[in-house]
């Protein structure tokens, strides 16, 4: 059995165009000035990899390298094809890997990561929570609030629903702060350690009843503790896609990316709606109306759609990029909620 | 006499795949430890299939080593994180004390890389020196202390706003920008003029002016991108008469994002590799030439991104072996006399094999 290949002998980068033959135990290589006989048992072959050409090393430290040598390879009896290789090259296991890696992910996204924020979150130091909250408060009050500008008895009115609604919720240790939104606009949001904000512009334009469902709301959000929970679940869906895709070279990073916002974005979304059902079992507690929340939620609509009839923007495929659920949706869930006994 | 030898990729994209996706596979279900094996096999592929003078390239390095890089850089940013958690200020000073850890590890990384390639049976070697990792790295290293200086003042100084404080918020940012180029070409010099075949040693010609005149192009490129953009977004707007439609706004700027990113990216990765490797001697026979065109690279890169984001990653082997391909086809050995003969002269130094011990500390931290 003769194979043609090229011989390196490891001492000069001369490449020699050269014979191999393999018979009775003994390996022959010939050609361009060379006779060379070495015992089969004594060459090592590299695992196959694919259609890269075979490589035989050779004890004196030579090299041989051909995809002739292949034919030549059963025969080697240090050959062994590899299990990688194995596995690489049968159809059924490329499927099943392609189906495990897509389930894989699935689940990751879907179930891992999320159950390991909220365990996370769980465990990690109220206190700490707290300065987190804290340190992001000051950030914000530097580069973005102005101190509030609502009237004293609207922020005590507002201050004493916070008030039934904590002592509901249980969570004596939530906080109702007031500030000028400016840039942020009519909004309403819940801080790390349990500090709920809540803007002018929003307090302007919504009812007493109204504004009560609000804070039900940010408080489903303080109750599970959301803040954290993203924190964690974000980070790990940009590292774990990060960690997948860091073949791309150049652009991992861009690539990543939509992968990793859309992840982001429906974990929002998945947020918004537990903190949704929260709210409105919390409005049942206190004996008042659910539809609050449906009313609530129309009302904001109104004010952030603008004065214009515009579709919102994220309607159509967007939608999976926003980080709330389509409005219509979540109030018609409030409707629901409320029509059921 | 001047002969020309092109490189020459030959890999193929489904045969690549099924190695990276049977090798992701094989990782979740090992929680992460076979990656380090597969990093190994999918460099033997792509060395294997790039070939210059018919023979192709091997990589040998030992999938421990790779292992072990990667448990120490997990476990370092988890320890970054949980302090960045707990104590942000202790964070910033952390990565600022282990800053001279920095150069060692890169050249550390190079090494491992370089002595585990190798080429018609003969090793790369690598000799970077430490002072010159200071200079390719050490930009990156002080930028934690700028950063802990820059937020404290910034708070403390929030309400005047004069020059120190606009000093203080600009400054960092326009001294990075400035030492980038530098920083940049330092670590291209630090790659090649490091690097030996046998016994003939690399020496890169570029200077550091060349980077500088590359960046401040790229400067001009991307303003010019940034204004492009920023003309056909309002020419879109305009279109659609008055409606706010906020849906176009939006597509139009993912858009501009990803215009503005990838075009002066692929600019100064194209025209830094061509100035680097241009001006690359190996011994005295040989020359590299690399002429790789920034706007093919532009596309490639838009088609990769655009491939890998909306098959959420499953395209990824293919991204990978058009790359390669391209590349290759871009690089060539310019060799006077005969390529045999001159390579012929490249005698193996003995003692090569005394790395081996230093090889225990080898630790590859590319990831």
């Amino acid at each position: 059995m003769l194979a043609s290949a090229d011989y390196f002998d490891g001492k000069t980068s001369r490449r020699h165009a050269v014979s191999v033959d393999l018979s009775d135990g003994v390996l022959r290589v010939t050609g361009d000035g060379l006779a060379l006989s070495v015992e089969a048992d004594a060459v090592r072959a590299r695992s196959r990899l694919g259609s890269t050409p075979l490589r035989v090393e050779l004890p004196d430290g030579g090299l041989l390298v051909g995809s002739e040598l292949a034919a030549l390879g059963p025969q080697l009896p240090a050959h062994d094809r590899g299990t990688a290789d194995r596995l690489e090259s049968h159809l059924g296991v490329v499927l099943l890997a392609i189906g495990a890696v897509m389930a894989f992910g699935w689940f990751a996204y879907r179930a891992a990561i999320p159950w390991i924020a909220s365990q996370m979150a769980r465990r990690f130091p109220p206190l700490l929570e707290q300065e987190l909250g804290r340190e992001a408060m000051n950030v914000l009050d530097q580069r973005l609030f102005g101190s509030s500008g609502l009237e004293e008895a609207r922020q005590t009115a507002l201050t004493a629903r916070f008030a039934e609604m904590r002592a509901h919720a249980a969570l004596p240790d939530a906080v109702l702060s007031f500030r000028e939104g400016r840039a942020v606009g009519a909004n309403a949001f819940a801080m790390p350690g349990g500090t709920v904000v809540l803007t002018d512009e929003l307090a302007e334009r919504l009812t007493d009843d109204q504004i009560t469902a609000v804070v039900a709301h940010e408080l489903g959000h303080v109750e599970a503790r959301h803040a954290l929970r993203a924190l964690f679940q974000n980070s790990a869906v940009a590292v774990v896609a990060t960690a997948l895709l860091g073949d791309a070279g150049a652009v991992t990073l861009l690539a990543a990316s939509l992968p990793t916002l859309l992840a982001q974005a429906s974990y929002s979304r998945d947020h918004e709606r537990e903190a949704d059902a929260f709210a409105l079992m919390l409005l049942r507690r206190a004996d008042r109306p659910p539809r609050l929340l449906g009313d609530a939620l129309a009302a904001i609509e109104r004010i952030q759609a603008g004065d214009d009839d515009g579709e919102h923007w994220a309607a159509g495929p967007l939608r999976y990029l926003s980080t709330h659920p389509v409005t219509d949706d979540r109030i018609r869930a409030a409707e629901e909620a409320a029509a059921a006994p | 006499m001047l002969d020309v030898y092109p490189f020459r990729f030959t890999g193929s994209a489904t045969e690549y795949f099924r190695i990276w996706i049977v090798s992701m596979f094989l990782t979740i279900v090992t929680l992460g430890s076979y990656s380090a094996w597969a990093k190994v096999r999918k460099r033997r592929y792509l060395y294997g299939h790039t070939w210059v003078a018919e023979s192709n390239f091997d990589f040998h390095g030992d999938p421990v080593a790779i292992l072990r890089g990667r448990l120490i850089a997990v476990a370092a940013f988890a320890a970054y994180s949980g302090l960045g958690l707990v104590a942000p200020r202790m964070a910033s000073v952390l990565l600022l004390l282990l800053a001279p850890l920095g150069p060692f590890l890169l050249l550390r990384s190079m090494r491992f890389n370089t002595a585990n390639s190798s080429f018609r049976n003969l090793r790369f070697a690598f000799r970077g020196r430490y002072r010159d990792a200071v200079r390719a790295i050490g930009p990156v290293m002080i930028w934690p202390l700028v950063v802990i200086l820059q937020s404290d003042v910034a708070v403390a100084q929030a309400e005047a706003v004069s020059w120190p404080t606009i000093g203080l918020a600009f400054g960092p940012v326009l001294g990075f920008a400035a030492l980038y180029p530098y920083m940049i070409g330092s670590r291209w010099r630090l790659r090649i003029d490091g690097t030996a075949y046998g016994s003939e040693a690399f020496r890169c010609g570029a200077s550091l002016g060349g980077f500088y005149w590359l960046y401040a192009r790229a400067v001009v490129l991307t303003l010019a991108c940034l204004l492009l953009l920023l003309l056909s977004i309002s020419g879109v707007q305009a279109m659609l008469a008055g409606a706010r439609d906020l849906r176009w706004i939006f597509i139009g700027l993912a858009a501009a994002w990803l215009l503005v990113s990838l075009v002066p990216l692929a600019f100064t990765r194209a025209r830094a590799a061509n100035l680097a490797l241009g001006r690359t001697r190996i011994g005295d026979g040989i020359r590299i030439r690399s002429e790789l065109s920034a706007l093919k690279l532009a596309w490639l890169y838009l088609v990769n991104t655009v491939a890998v984001a909306g098959s959420l990653g499953f395209l990824v082997p293919w991204a990978v072996v058009r790359t390669a391909r391209y590349r290759a086809g871009t690089l060539a050995l310019a060799v006077t006399g005969r390529l045999d003969d001159v390579l012929a002269a490249i005698i193996q130094p003995i003692g090569a094999t005394g790395d081996e011990l230093a090889g225990l500390f080898d630790v590859d931290l590319s990831l």
